[in-house]
């Protein structure tokens, strides 16, 4: 679904009281808590016997949206927030299933050509719009040619099409897509969610009339939920489309509230106005003691799809940087465990390269680096960085071992990480100077590729393809002064190239994950960034809530297909 | 005294035109665009924009011209009357600003009429406390009022907002369930009655008004003493009370009332702040006002939010300095400038 910088746990406010006041479960005496308290990934919470019982409709489920959706126009739209609202009255042809495995929605079926240049979908011909009018593959072409009309705001949605070199439709339920070569991580591109063109058409080359509807702010879609109200900065609310091709949603209603500050959400949750919070490591350690919170809740812990590194410029601004050997040290200097136990509280991961942990495509063999200050400096004394002038810190021809680390000022869980591996690398000799940034200006800086090291976090998509991470086409710098791709370090290895370009084109699963895990070697050996961990993250929702599951390949619990679908609440209890 | 209000009028615009021009200025030096962020924050994006394409949306929207030419084309829409369209809501700043029906209706849940009301409520209550509190201190110097004047309020003063508002909201909201907590109506708004809806609204302001009050209530109380002590201590209450008049006559009908004209310069002073929301209480709160707002425009660079929101805080600025002059001088003939 989506890959990019991510900043994690934005709070701008690092409001620790809340430990120490404590919640209304205080009065209860103490007792141990449960032996297991989290459901594992793929584990469906449910309370003692409404297991076996069948479903029944009716509820209403209310979660906390961090800021406000910027738009309900899924092709517009380019932040995570719309997208979790938008998704529930919108459908797309193909989405993710709880394994990663794409699964297919408006799609009924699928199929590629023996070339490996034509993708075809066959579609539902059951499925009709909000207002009654039928979907058909006009509807799916009208909206790829919006993501492609350069007046329109699709941001993010035409490079996922770069590769497309024609969409057709045959007949009124297939659609044929044609790519300029053999592309394999075409597929995910798919995901796209579809707007009816009766309603949503404009002429093409004016752009603005799409951008402007006014139903994005009252959308029309194919969806599960159809949209009821939007009161700006409070809330979005969506009720069950009784005529969903599926069958209709067991829940009534969702509501979207609008919440910016975490310790506004865990109290709001513990009064009963919200349904699902999620929980930080120093909330869970407050509200695992407090049994009122525990019988009331089904508690989550699920990876992110997502991970944390420390990105080095190897540009030959700085020299130490471009040696392998260096990176490696640094790398083997940072107390990575240490920041998972204390910090993160035991949430998250190691990890050894920059794929997502248990996906198909991350390699096993290849182990995290462990933590070794004495093999980190040796060898730096290898690279020939020694301590010459006695003031405890490395240097080679008279410059000092020494850099300057950015990191996004928001995330105020990064600085804390970076405190520690200051120190850690102060060990080993090597001086890491920390510099906050707002977002924006960080975002500027390293897509202009000025820094040194930085400290961010990014986000995986649908499909493990590394090409804007990795390939050397996307680190070189455009007569703009900003960088081609994603690769802000100007990582360049021939050999990681051609691997990622032939993992492209191959659509054999097998082929594809042996190209990849031998990608995911180089880069171990090679360390364009040092892989910090990828963090786990914690939920909780109100256990009438029955059949909740996060799924097993991070994307938690509601960004795959069915997920909420599949929710319902006892009717003694609505 | 129409000649006078006239110049001052006058003088504003180009005051105005400065106050604008640094806003942008500065907006503009902060790295960044509208459209940066949106390259890599992307949903859906496997890879991220293509560079020919963000060149095109840059150009598309004039933002890769210079600063000054970008702020000229922003006077001339703001000149033909609009304040132009928000970059990532897409849709005329006076909806973002003013809500959707504008100008229809639905003002009081826009956020200038969230952040008004809260504002308004708090202010009230702030005077409320302290008016009474200023008084009695002046009437007796060094009483129990006076003390907890420079005691109590100056304690209050001293604690941070974020802090209280987390206090009220774990002990009123969580522990007591007194008052709600979250935004500014309950979902069952709809099916309520007028004064219902007043009686819902009111509780959701309760504690941010609070924590929005008490802060300013030690200044306010101080003020007030001054103003009525240095009133107090005049040649024409001395005569007043020489010519025998009741002590309440002396006091309401020739201190109080003297003592107002300082009060104007707070008037001044007060009024800019209620269309000013607060970042802090706002968001803790969730309260829809122009706070959030604002900090959500500067993180995503929304240069004509953040600039309606500068020009309309320099326009209550400037509006509120000219109407304090102006009753200044309805007021005491002796400051009425010509």
């Amino acid at each position: 679904m989506n890959r990019r910088r991510c900043l994690f746990g934005l709070c701008l406010f690092g409001l620790t009281l809340l430990a120490s006041c404590g919640g209304s479960g205080e009065k209860a005496p103490p007792a141990p808590p449960p032996a297991a308290v989290s459901k594992a990934p793929g584990e469906a919470a449910f309370l003692p016997a409404y297991e076996k019982r069948a479903p029944v409709n009716g509820g209403t489920f209310t979660r906390p949206i961090p800021v406000e959706p910027v738009t309900l126009n899924p092709v517009v739209a380019s932040d995570q927030v719309s997208f979790l609202v938008y998704k529930w009255i919108f459908d797309p042809l193909i989405d993710m299933d709880e394994k990663m495995e794409p699964t297919g929605v408006l799609a009924r079926s699928w199929e590629v050509s023996p070339d490996g240049r034509n993708l075809t979908f066959h579609l539902r011909e059951d499925v009709s719009w909000h207002d009654g009018k039928p979907f058909t593959a006009e509807d799916v072409l009208f909206t790829y040619r919006a993501c492609m009309d350069p007046t329109v705001d699709a941001v993010n949605k035409r490079p996922t099409f770069a590769e497309v070199q024609s969409v057709q439709a045959p007949d009124p339920h297939t659609v044929v897509v044609t790519w300029k070569v053999p592309y394999a991580p075409g597929l995910a591109a798919w995901n796209l969610h579809i707007l009816p063109r009766h309603l949503y058409d404009y002429p093409p080359g004016k752009g603005a009339a799409f951008n402007q509807n006014p139903l994005n702010a009252r959308p029309v879609g194919t969806g599960p939920f159809r949209f009821v109200e939007w009161r700006r900065g409070e809330a979005v609310v969506l009720e069950a489309n009784p005529a969903y091709f599926r069958g209709r949603p067991h829940l009534d209603r969702l509501v979207f509230r609008i919440l910016p500050q975490a310790e506004t959400q865990l109290a709001a949750y513990r009064t009963g106005t919200l349904d699902m919070t999620t929980l930080s490591s120093e909330q869970w350690e407050e509200v695992r003691k407090d049994r009122a919170f525990l019988e009331g809740s089904s508690v989550f812990e699920y990876p992110a799809r997502q991970f944390f590194y420390i990105g080095w410029n190897l540009d030959g601004s700085v020299p130490f940087l471009g040696d392998r050997k260096v990176r490696k040290a640094l790398a083997l200097a940072l107390n990575r465990k240490g920041v998972v136990d204390r910090i993160l509280g035991g949430h998250g991961t190691l990890l050894s390269g920059p794929f997502y942990p248990g996906g198909w495509e991350y390699n096993p063999a290849v182990a995290p680096l462990p933590y070794d200050p004495a093999e980190a400096a040796r060898l730096l004394d290898e690279a020939g960085w020694k301590d010459t002038d006695g003031d405890g810190l490395r240097d080679r021809g008279g410059k000092p071992c020494a850099f300057e680390c950015l990191v996004p000022a928001e995330a105020e869980m990064f600085s804390r990480w970076l405190e520690v591996f200051q120190q850690d690398l102060r060990k080993v000799g090597v001086d890491m100077r920390v510099r906050k940034l707002e977002w924006g200006v960080f975002l500027d800086r390293t897509h202009r590729h000025r820094f040194e090291a930085c400290l961010s976090g990014w986000s995986l998509g649908d499909d493990p393809d590394p090409f804007q991470l990795l390939h050397s086409s996307q680190g070189k710098l455009l007569p703009s002064g900003v960088g081609a791709g994603q690769n802000d370090g100007a990582y360049s290895n021939p050999e990681v190239d051609r691997l990622i370009e032939e993992q492209q084109r191959t659509f054999d699963r097998e082929a594809r994950r042996r190209a990849l895990w031998r990608i995911h070697e180089i880069v171990a050996e090679d360390q364009p960034h040092a892989y910090l961990f990828a963090s786990t993250q914690m939920a909780a929702v109100r256990n009438r809530f029955q059949n909740v599951k996060a799924s097993r390949a991070g994307y938690g619990l509601f960004t795959w297909y069915p997920s909420l679908l599949e929710w319902w609440v006892p009717r003694e209890l609505q | 005294m129409a000649a006078y209000a006239l110049r001052r009028l006058l003088l504003m615009g180009p005051t105005f035109l400065l106050i604008t021009a640094v806003v942008f200025a500065a907006v503009k030096l902060a790295p960044g665009n509208p459209f940066s962020a949106a390259r890599t924050a992307g949903e859906g994006a496997v890879r991220q924009m293509n560079p020919a394409d963000y060149q095109d949306l840059l150009h598309r929207y004039g933002l890769d011209r210079p600063w000054y030419v970008q702020y000229g084309r922003w006077l001339a829409t703001l000149a033909s009357g609009s304040l132009g369209i928000s970059y990532s809501q897409r849709r005329p700043v006076s909806q973002v600003l003013f809500g959707e029906a504008f100008p229809g209706g639905g003002f009081l849940s826009s956020p200038l009429g969230a952040t008004l009301l809260l504002n308004l409520l708090a202010t009230l209550l702030m005077l409320a406390v302290a008016l009474p509190i200023g008084f009695s201190a002046a009437l007796k110097p060094g009483g129990a009022a006076d003390r907890l004047a420079s005691g109590f309020l100056y304690a209050l003063y001293s604690l941070p907002n974020f802090w209280v508002a987390v206090l009220l909201i774990l002990v009123v909201g969580v522990h007591f369930r007194i008052l709600p907590f979250i935004g500014m109506r309950s979902e069952a708004f709809a099916s309520l009655g007028f004064w219902e809806r007043a009686v819902d609204v009111l509780r959701h302001a309760a504690l941010p008004a609070l924590c929005l009050a008490y802060g300013g209530m030690a200044y306010v109380a101080r003020f007030t003493r001054r103003a009525l002590l240095e009133s107090l201590g005049s040649d024409f209450v001395r005569a007043a009370r020489a010519r025998g008049l009741p002590e309440g006559r002396v006091l309401w009908g020739h201190a109080a009332r003297n003592a107002l004209l300082p009060m104007i310069t707070l008037l001044g002073l007060l009024l800019p702040g209620l269309v000013s929301g607060s970042v802090i209480v706002e968001s803790l709160f969730a309260w829809p006002g122009m706070g959030q707002l604002f900090m959500k425009a500067v993180y995503s660079r929304d240069y004509p939010v953040i600039l309606a929101e500068s020009v309309l805080g320099a326009v209550v600025v400037l509006g509120s300095t000219l109407l304090a002059d102006l009753l200044y001088g309805a007021a005491d003939p002796r400051v009425r400038l010509e």
